[in-house]
């Protein structure tokens, strides 16, 4: 094998190790995700225009014919990093990415009312898409937490 | 230069060498008997070609023997054709290398770049999220995904 020969095929072991090596790095640092509050009850009929996105989901779903978006709130996170959203009735949502591996966002979500953890999963949030959570009581409905995530 | 001119060296060099019809042959070798000058010639062409054969001789011989070897390899060559080509250096650069070079990018890539080949094929398919564990203060927990979309939706009661 000549050297011009040899050299070509180390250049392509060289990459091939490069990019198993910095296989996390080629996920960006940080993670946007979007927390929509929803409240989910049987009154008159009503879907928030905020929320036509998940009308059909929902719809699916629940058998509640009222949707109402109480709160949006956007937070970007690094991965091993933790950020929290005030949720209604004293309540707290932590959101804490791990990871990211083959198109999915490992994440801790915990929810939180008077300081004592209430609720705790861990998932594997495909990118670019949403987990609904649900459903403490509020209000004579329900409430619903869709967390939107991408990296 | 010998002195007669009645035959060119040439002429007298083929008659040494037996290399002239019969005619001409006999007509060249009447010519020798009465000439001094053309049959030294000729008996100089001989031993000259007498040194030279001598010398060569066994080169020539080395050299039909080793045509004939390389005619007796011959199918044995060919019938390693197949093997061979594909060992071949140029076969092997300009064909395999980039195939299997090709190859392992893509098998590279699809792991490293986070791909995941069934999302791609049919992102609806796949959850939203599969969840890993659930824990906490709640009496009963439902996980269920939504029939178009996909999504995932995790239903749970609080203590109260």
């Amino acid at each position: 094998m000549n050297i011009k020969k040899m050299s070509y095929v180390l250049s392509i072991m060289a990459i091939v190790l490069f990019l198993l090596i910095t296989e996390n790095s080629f996920a960006s640092g940080n993670t946007d995700f979007k927390v929509r509050v929803i409240h989910a009850s049987s009154g008159s009929q009503y879907m928030d225009p905020a929320l036509v996105d998940l009308t059909s989901e929902l719809t699916s779903v629940f058998k509640y014919t009222s949707y109402k978006l109480l709160e949006s709130d956007s937070l970007s996170i690094g991965f091993n990093q933790s950020k929290t959203s005030t949720l209604p009735g004293g309540r707290v949502l932590e959101i804490r990415p791990v990871e990211m591996k083959k198109g999915r966002i490992k994440l801790n979500l915990i929810i939180r009312k008077s300081g004592k953890q209430i609720f705790k999963t861990v998932v594997q949030l495909r990118n670019n898409s949403s987990i609904t959570l649900g459903g403490p009581e509020y209000k004579g409905g329900y409430l619903l937490f869709n967390i939107f995530g991408s990296n | 230069m010998k002195e007669c001119r009645k035959y060119r060296d040439e002429m007298l060099g083929l008659f040494a060498d037996q290399e002239l019809e019969p005619p001409l042959h006999d007509q060249v070798a009447k010519h020798l008997k009465s000439c001094e000058a053309c049959s030294s010639y000729v008996e100089s062409v001989h031993n000259f070609s007498y040194a030279y054969t001598s010398f060569i001789k066994d080169e020539v011989s080395s050299a039909e023997i080793s045509i004939e070897q390389s005619r007796r390899m011959k199918p044995e060559i060919r019938s390693g054709l197949s093997l061979s080509k594909l060992l071949n250096p140029v076969f092997f650069k300009r064909i395999c290398l980039p195939v299997i070079s090709f190859v392992a990018i893509i098998l590279v890539s699809v792991n490293v770049f986070n791909f995941n080949m069934a999302g791609l094929l049919d992102p609806g398919v796949e959850p939203s999220a599969i969840v890993d564990s659930v824990d906490g203060e709640v009496s009963s927990v439902m996980i269920f995904e939504t029939a178009r979309d996909h999504q995932t939706v995790i239903w749970f009661k609080e203590v109260i």
